[in-house]
């Protein structure tokens, strides 16, 4: 199942607000920031992952991609940049 | 084949394939240029010369696509410092790729010599007959002349954002003035030469 992170009604960004053990059923309630990595989409996420089981090659990820270095580049500079508006 | 194999195949092939398609066209081009008697003045510009010898055909040619893949890098490295240096080669070999079926076009499809006959007719009355069809013919001609010359300069471009990552619109203000300047500088340049 898909994690939401935006609010489907207004668009702000999600909080999480309770996590519960699968084990013994406990619950923890609070007001949590999602962690980095969950505030970006889905395809952002999955290009974070392909990148680090490509072992940080941008080349190899481009090829795999079917699509040039430069665009792939492109693609992580922007990233790079949107990651950096998120943490700051 | 998509619209982005064709109007930017720079976000699709690896430098490898286009640098090889590139070089190839550099050779058409240049060859060309030698059989139509035609001088490369700068990237996308040409002028007659009858008297055009292979060497300096091809030298022609060398010194406008290096000198335009040195200012675009420049022009690039102001814009995005990653720039590599083979995309703006790429880049400029490829957006190369339609010239030759422009001058291949003007040389045997009868505008050469309709030009000619224009020109030795200044001045005194035009005795060149020409005919409703024949000119609606010629527009047409024209336009998709004009339509090539556009899409070399749309793959410049899109070759271009993409090695650059250019976003902001006051960059592609900037590159548009900034090359047709070098344009212009290289046509006048390249004259004095005397090649």
């Amino acid at each position: 199942m898909k994690l939401p992170i935006v609010c489907p009604s207004c668009e702000n960004s999600l909080r999480v607000s309770q996590m519960k053990c699968e084990q013994c059923t406990t619950e923890v309630n609070g007001n949590y920031d999602l962690p980095l990595y969950l505030k970006l989409n889905r395809e952002e996420q999955d290009f974070i992952l392909e990148f680090f089981l490509s072992s940080g090659s941008i080349k190899e990820m481009a090829k795999q991609a079917g699509n040039s270095y430069p665009t792939m580049r492109n693609k992580m500079d922007d990233l790079i940049e949107k990651i950096k508006n998120l943490k700051f | 084949m998509n619209w982005q194999t064709i109007f930017n195949p720079f976000s699709k092939f690896s430098e490898k394939q286009l640098f090889v398609f590139g070089f190839l066209v550099f050779w058409i081009n240049s060859f060309v240029c030698f059989f139509t008697k035609t001088r490369m003045d700068s990237i996308f510009h040409f002028t007659p010369n009858e008297n055009l010898s292979f060497s300096t055909a091809i030298l022609l040619c060398v010194i406008s696509t290096v000198s335009a893949i040195i200012f675009i890098f420049l022009m690039a490295l102001l814009f995005n410092k990653k720039t590599r240096f083979i995309d703006i080669v790429n880049t400029v070999l490829i957006c190369q790729a339609p010239n030759f079926l422009v001058l291949l076009y003007i040389k045997y499809s009868g505008m050469d010599t309709l030009a000619r006959k224009l020109q030795t007719n200044i001045g005194t009355a035009p005795s060149i007959e020409v005919s409703a069809p024949s000119v609606i013919l010629l527009v047409a001609c024209i336009l998709l002349l004009l339509t090539i010359i556009v899409y070399g300069f749309v793959l410049l471009y899109n070759g271009f954002k993409t090695a650059t990552n250019l976003k902001k619109w006051q960059h592609t203000v900037l590159l548009v003035i900034s090359l047709f300047t070098f344009l212009i500088f290289h046509q006048v340049y390249i004259h004095y030469l005397d090649l």
